[in-house]
Parts: C-alpha cells; sequence; structure tokens
C-alpha cells in the first residue's frame, strides 16, 4: 500500500441555514479544500460523499457544482459516522493506487428536533424506548454508580467544548457556557440535559487527499499522513449493548487495530476528536481510546486534562456539542481539525505549541464506529 | 404512570406486538419473555433471533425466560419521543433476566425518583395504549418485585 497524505480542508461554517442548498454548502466546502490544497478539480480522479437525509445520488449533485468532469461519485452513508466511512473508502483506494488523487466530502441538512431513528412504527418507539439520549443516559448512570463520578464532571465535557467552540469561526455555537448553565437547562434523559445534547446542525466539510509521491506538484506546503484506520460494526458482547455507539469495548477493539497499522500507542496521542453526540461520550471515549485507565475518565475531564491546554485536548473545534453534528458532514469535519492542528495552524485553538505529531479520530454512528489515526 | 387495571372492563387485552411474551388474562400479571436460545453455544436472545449474534448458528430453540431480574441500570426521560404511547417523565431500564439476557423496557407502577441500580424486579404485562378498536394494548414493563 502506498502512504496516502491528507493536502487540503475546508468547511462551510456549520449551524442553521434554511436558506441554503446543500449545494451551496457543498461548494463552498469543496472550494475552500481545493484552495487549501493547491489541487484543481480537474485533477481530481474520484469523490466519496458522507450524507444520510438527503434524497438519491445527493451527493452527485454537490460534486458536479464544480463542474462535470465524468470522476466516479461515491455516496457512502453509515448515519453520524458517514463521512469518515466516505474518507476510509477514499483513502483505500488512493492506497491501492486505484486513483491518486481523491476527493471526500460530507454534508447535511437537519430536521429540528430528536434524531428519528429508522424503526419509527417499532414496539421500541411506542414503548419510548428509542430515545438516543437515553442510550449515553443509561451508561452514564451505571458509570456513576461504579466509579462515584458526579453529574457536574459529564456535564464539564459541553463546558470545555463551548469554550472550544467560542474560538472557532466555523462553529454552529461561538459562544461559552457555564457549568451552572448546563446543569439547570432542562433535563432530557437523566442525568444528560439539554446543554449536553449536540444539536441540529446544517454543513459541510471536504478534504482533498493524494498518494504521497504525487504531492509534490501541488501547492499546499504542508499535509499530513493517513497513519492507521480501523473500522467495524458492533461486535455481538453478552453483556453489552454490542451495537450501541456508546459501547466502550468496541472501541477498545477497535482502537488497538488502528494503532498497530498506525506503529503508534495511545501515549503517543497529541490531539483527539471524538464522537460526543452527547456530553458523557468524551468521558466513555477517551477511556475506550486507552487515552486513559477504566473509570478515570470523568476525573480526567473534570481536572482539565482535556482542554486545549491539558496533556489530552478532546475536541478542540468544539465537537459535536459546540461546533455541531450535521450528521453526514461531522467525519470530514473531524478530519479538517486535524489537519489544522498537526499542521499548526489552529490558530487560538493549537494544542501543543504547533508541535503535535500524532492525532486520533473517532465517529460512530448507527452501523458501526470508525477510528482513524493521522501524523505529521 | 397510571395503574390501568380497574379501567380493563370488557375490553381486549392485545400485545403491542406478537410473539414477545406469552399473553396473560389480566393487566399486571407476571410477563413469560419469549426468546431463543442457542443450540451451539448457550446464548440466549430477546426477541428470538434466526441465527445466533455470537457464534452464528442457524440452530435456535424457543426459550421462554422467568419474570424476575434485577435493574442494571435506568434512566429517567423528560422529553416526549414522538410516536410514543409513553408520557414524560417516565423510567427506561435495562434489566438482566435471572435465567435469560438483559433486556431494555420501562418502569410501571413505580414512581421513577425512587429506582436504583441493584432493585430486585418482576416482569409484568401492563397497558401502554388504546388502540382504535378500543382494545387494551399491553407489553412487558418491569415493577418492583414483590409489590403484591
Amino acid at each position: 500500500m502506498r502512504e496516502v497524505v491528507v493536502l487540503g480542508a475546508g468547511l462551510h461554517r456549520f449551524g442553521r441555514f434554511p436558506d441554503k442548498s446543500s449545494q451551496d454548502m457543498g461548494r463552498e466546502a469543496i472550494k475552500n479544500a481545493l484552495d487549501d490544497s493547491g489541487v484543481p478539480f480537474p485533477d481530481i480522479e474520484v469523490a466519496y460523499v458522507g450524507r444520510v437525509l438527503a434524497g438519491m445520488g445527493a451527493g452527485l449533485n454537490v460534486v458536479t457544482e464544480m463542474g462535470q468532469t465524468g470522476i466516479p461519485v461515491i455516496n457512502i452513508e453509515m448515519a453520524c459516522g458517514s463521512s469518515t466511512s466516505a474518507f476510509r473508502e477514499a483513502y483505500l483506494q488512493v492506497a491501492h493506487g486505484t486513483y491518486d488523487t481523491a476527493l471526500v466530502v460530507g454534508f447535511e441538512k437537519m430536521q429540528r428536533g430528536m434524531l428519528q431513528i429508522s424503526e419509527q412504527a417499532s414496539y421500541r418507539t411506542i414503548m419510548g424506548l428509542a430515545v438516543m439520549p437515553a442510550t449515553y443516559a443509561l451508561q452514564t448512570q451505571r458509570y456513576m454508580a461504579e466509579y462515584g463520578a458526579t453529574p457536574e464532571m459529564f456535564a464539564q465535557v459541553s463546558v470545555k467544548s463551548h469554550r472550544n467552540g467560542a474560538l472557532n469561526p466555523y462553529a454552529q455555537y461561538q459562544k461559552e457556557v457555564t457549568l451552572d448553565e448546563v446543569m439547570s437547562s432542562r433535563l432530557v434523559a437523566e442525568p444528560i440535559t439539554l446543554l449536553q445534547c449536540s444539536p441540529t446542525t446544517d454543513g459541510a466539510s471536504a478534504v482533498v487527499i493524494c498518494a504521497a509521491d504525487k504531492a509534490a506538484k501541488y501547492s499546499a506546503k504542508r499535509s499530513m499522513t493517513v497513519a492507521g484506520w480501523a473500522t467495524g460494526s458492533g461486535k455481538f458482547a453478552p453483556d453489552g449493548d454490542g451495537d450501541s455507539e456508546t459501547n466502550t469495548g468496541e472501541v477498545q477493539r477497535l482502537v488497538k487495530i488502528a494503532y498497530e497499522r498506525a506503529g503508534v500507542g495511545p501515549e503517543d496521542v497529541d490531539v483527539t476528536q471524538l464522537h460526543d453526540a452527547f456530553a458523557p461520550g468524551e468521558v466513555f471515549t477517551i477511556e475506550g481510546l486507552g487515552l486513559v485507565k477504566k473509570g478515570e475518565g470523568a476525573r480526567a475531564v473534570w481536572e482539565g486534562r482535556t482542554e486545549i491546554g491539558g496533556d489530552l485536548p478532546v475536541n478542540t473545534d468544539g465537537g459535536l456539542l459546540s461546533r455541531g453534528h450535521p450528521i453526514g458532514a461531522t467525519g470530514t469535519a473531524m478530519v479538517t481539525e486535524i489537519f489544522r492542528q498537526l499542521t499548526g495552524e489552529a490558530g487560538p485553538r493549537q494544542v501543543k505549541g504547533g508541535k503535535a505529531k500524532v492525532g486520533l479520530i473517532h465517529n460512530a454512528g448507527i452501523g458501526g464506529v470508525n477510528i482513524l489515526v493521522f501524523t505529521r | 404512570m397510571t395503574n390501568t387495571t380497574s379501567a380493563a372492563g370488557t375490553s381486549t387485552l392485545k400485545p403491542l406486538r406478537s410473539g414477545m411474551f406469552v399473553l396473560p388474562d389480566r393487566l399486571d400479571a407476571p410477563a413469560l419473555l419469549l426468546g431463543g436460545r442457542c443450540r451451539a453455544c448457550g446464548e440466549t436472545f430477546f426477541p428470538k433471533r434466526a441465527y445466533c449474534a455470537a457464534c452464528c448458528s442457524g440452530d435456535q430453540d424457543d426459550a421462554e425466560f422467568g419474570d424476575s431480574g434485577v435493574i442494571e441500570t435506568f434512566t429517567v426521560v423528560h422529553q416526549q419521543l414522538p410516536g410514543s404511547a409513553m408520557v414524560p417523565p417516565y423510567a427506561i431500564v435495562r434489566v438482566k433476566l435471572d435465567d435469560g439476557p438483559g433486556v431494555q423496557t420501562v418502569a410501571a407502577n413505580w414512581d421513577p425518583a425512587s429506582i436504583r441500580i441493584g432493585d430486585r424486579v418482576q416482569l409484568v404485562v401492563h397497558k401502554v395504549m388504546d388502540d382504535e378498536a378500543g382494545n387494551t394494548v399491553v407489553t412487558f414493563m418491569a415493577q418492583p418485585a414483590n409489590r403484591a
């Protein structure tokens, strides 16, 4: 397999844009990524598009806004993990030599209100069980009982994420919130309050990747290397919700594969983007990724270790909670932030004085978990 | 949640979904769940599967599980789920059955504020809603053990 690098990344701001179409947002994100990479659109050989709620073949309508070059446009769907799936497929094709350059795009325009998963008429919906935040809440309650963590420790994730979002001009929410505001916002599923839930968001994101030995001809004078990956769909576990996106065991199983492929370990990770659809997700996932020991995640957040200035910075762009979660666009936005961090271009959000070498991504959705490791 | 025993009257009990539990002739009777047990590896499932999630065997027996278990975890939901018959606040509980798998359901005949991890529970057949024909639609829910 060939070495593959990310040459550029770009976003359309995340937020609510009722007057903009997916094409409007996608065009802006793609242009920003192409400009950032120095790769002109006619040089792009394939496009992989992560999107969920838009209609049949919607990726084509976005990509061809840039021109009808006749390249294959592949639509990928894995719910909230769609565009890291798109990224992985694009990476593997370039690594195997099928193409030299690829564009990865994610976009979404979301309905307001709680996400409706596709079992609406089922007994689980009528019984009130198909509640996404409740999945996280059940694990949070168990965690608090086992490890003596408090609701404030989970709420602190949202305080931290909003502080980071306030430094990100592309974030949906660019305003800090206090612990008291998070704790006193209305309860959704105990102990999770409204300000611990990711919002509904419109947005688009794009990344340009290239075979490392073909990158020199483009004007981007910096890049990051795709070093490792792993993906899975929820292996059965007798005592767990095997396919739940909060399943720490599945994260542990997959990140081990990704670390091995990258030749790094959790102690090498400088910056992490992970799937905080609900605030407790950060606590469970830093444990699953091996960044802290099991049972120490809540305290690590409480002590500020996952802040931009901490030793384990997490979701430096505000994460799903504050940057926003336009489900198809989230994964490539995670790649965008890791790119900014590893290239030293993250501005006020920059970690470790611009010397970060290893970036880690965890993106989950109904259908599985994607792990990506990048190095500089 | 209201206790609907007195409201049952002459209406017929109708399962929310057939094949999930043994349908009793009265409300709040013990709920015996109908699931599956893998003949190859012994893993139990609710609902029954065609192929084992653990070992992929297609050799699955019908299984009937007892009504007793323990609360592994729970949460109290405060937001209305569209399409749901449950009115907040209500508790979602995950119950490990004594002789079967873990199952998720909602609490019945129970103040959500008093639920604790480790509480013993009994699964009962409880009203979830009325259908258009006037039938009492029932499903399995968890109530505190030894309530009666």
